[in-house]
């Protein structure tokens, strides 16, 4: 039972690995947008103000994260649905697309950090604590945009859709992100802060695996 | 019964919101600084709140009815307890600026709480468009359900956690006196106990009606599509 339930994350994390490799090129879109955004806040603020730059970098970064994160269910056929929820429950499912996100949107951070870096500047906070903030932050936006992403397919115009649920439904977690990042940058931040970010996670995760199911009970 | 229901609940609901008016307009008060008679408005303005909070909590669990029975009926009162819960929200938002301009000097101070109170109604009003860009009944009803019991989830941090992370201007917070066992009046409990209880009951016969009102317009169209 174990092993089948093993074997069936296996196949799916293969088959969402030749899904995202097929559409590779969709990732340099990604990429072409972080560098577009990252020239153009050079162009408007060439040495922004820490408060100033961490704002930026985070909306820049939520603009691209939408995008990205709308790619998890919006490009689902009918054919991967049979497929895959034969293999696997719609959960697993869920918690696999939610973790390739999180990893694509990390990626992406990650460059849209190196390009911050090349065109404003050095980062206003250590490396590590800006990194420790782009693996929690995807890691809560990678699951709360794959959610917002099964939950908006089923209109008529999906990627508007995605926006007008997604954009207020990230705030909690966006709102920490930037109170975080800005108490970093007077040194060092509380770690119920710390703390704040995984739990508004757990907070997404939890309702994405019980309610997943409940969208394909059809 | 449906009637009867009803009576109580408008009945019940209009004594106790016009006792916590005329009440709320002239019992004394308590001479508290920085608030002094601008608290009656706490009669007005947090009943909003909590019935706001109230309706959303009605509406997720008809929203999880809905989802395990699979009933159209628990559809409806979702919809209607969420929506009335909106204007609920936004008559708390008015009230809360109103206050606001004579308290802090100006309707709208970036207050995280005033924020967190707009961001949750802007999620809420995400759930009616929602609703409106799906055609089909049955499929609008779950992913409606499944929205709004997420939305619930979300609102509860940003209502109630986030806002205790930062400085706030609101009473409670940052060192401001508080409407709390400290200076929350014996002669003002009665009457904001009256206040939500009322507006609680108005809201829920409000919603019972619109939601009767959803279910006579679904009975409708089902009748044209048999006509011949």
């Amino acid at each position: 039972m174990a092993s089948s339930a093993l074997g069936g994350w296996g196949a799916v994390f293969r088959g969402e690995a030749r899904r995202f490799w097929r559409r590779r090129g969709q990732l340099g879109v990604y990429a072409f947008y972080a560098v577009v955004l990252a020239y153009l806040v050079q162009l408007v603020e060439p040495a922004p103000a820490p408060r100033q730059y961490i704002a930026l970098f985070w909306i820049s970064a939520l603009f691209i994260n939408l995008q990205l994160g709308a790619q998890a269910y919006h490009q689902e056929t009918r054919g991967h649905m049979l497929f895959y929820y034969w293999v696997v429950p719609p959960e697993v499912m869920f918690w696999v697309r939610a973790l390739v996100n999180s990893l694509m949107q990390a990626l992406v951070m990650g460059l849209l950090a190196v390009l911050f870096m090349f065109f404003s500047g050095p980062l206003p906070v250590g490396l590590w604590g800006w990194s420790g903030l782009i693996g929690l932050s995807s890691l809560g936006f990678g699951f709360a945009f794959s959610l917002v992403s099964a939950i908006s397919r089923f209109g008529r115009h999906p990627f508007v859709l995605m926006s007008i649920l997604g954009i207020p439904t990230i705030i909690p977690l966006f709102y920490t992100v930037i109170q975080l990042h800005l108490a970093l940058i007077g040194g060092s931040a509380p770690m119920r802060m710390w703390l704040t970010l995984p739990a508004l996670w757990g907070i997404v995760a939890v309702m994405g695996t019980i309610l997943i199911p409940y969208l394909h009970r059809h | 019964m449906q009637r009867r229901l009803s009576w109580i609940l408008s009945g019940t609901g209009t004594l106790l919101v016009l006792y916590s008016i005329i009440a709320g307009v002239w019992t004394p008060v308590p001479d508290i600084p920085i608030l002094y008679e601008s608290i009656r408005n706490f009669f007005f303005h947090v009943p909003m709140w909590f019935a706001m909070l109230l309706m959303f909590l009605i509406g997720v669990i008809h929203s999880m009815r809905y989802l395990s029975s699979g009933r159209l009926d628990e559809d409806f009162k979702a919809s209607s307890y969420l929506q009335t819960g909106v204007v609920f929200g936004i008559l708390g938002l008015i009230t809360g600026a109103v206050w606001a301009r004579y308290t802090w000097g100006s309707w709208w101070s970036n207050d995280p709480k005033q924020n967190a109170s707009a961001i949750t109604l802007i999620i809420y009003a995400a759930y009616f468009i929602l609703r409106r860009a799906i055609a089909d009944r049955s499929v609008r009803g779950r992913v409606g359900a499944v929205y709004a019991v997420f939305a619930f989830a979300v609102a509860v941090p940003l209502l109630f956690i986030l806002p205790r992370m930062t400085d706030s201007l609101h009473p409670g917070s940052g060192g401001n006196p508080a409407f709390s066992s400290y200076d929350l009046d014996f002669r003002m409990r009665p009457i904001f106990y009256a206040g939500v209880a009322g507006w609680t009951l108005i809201g829920s016969w409000l919603s019972l009606l619109y939601a009767r009102v959803q279910r006579t317009a679904h009975e409708i169209v089902l009748l044209k599509h048999r006509l011949p």
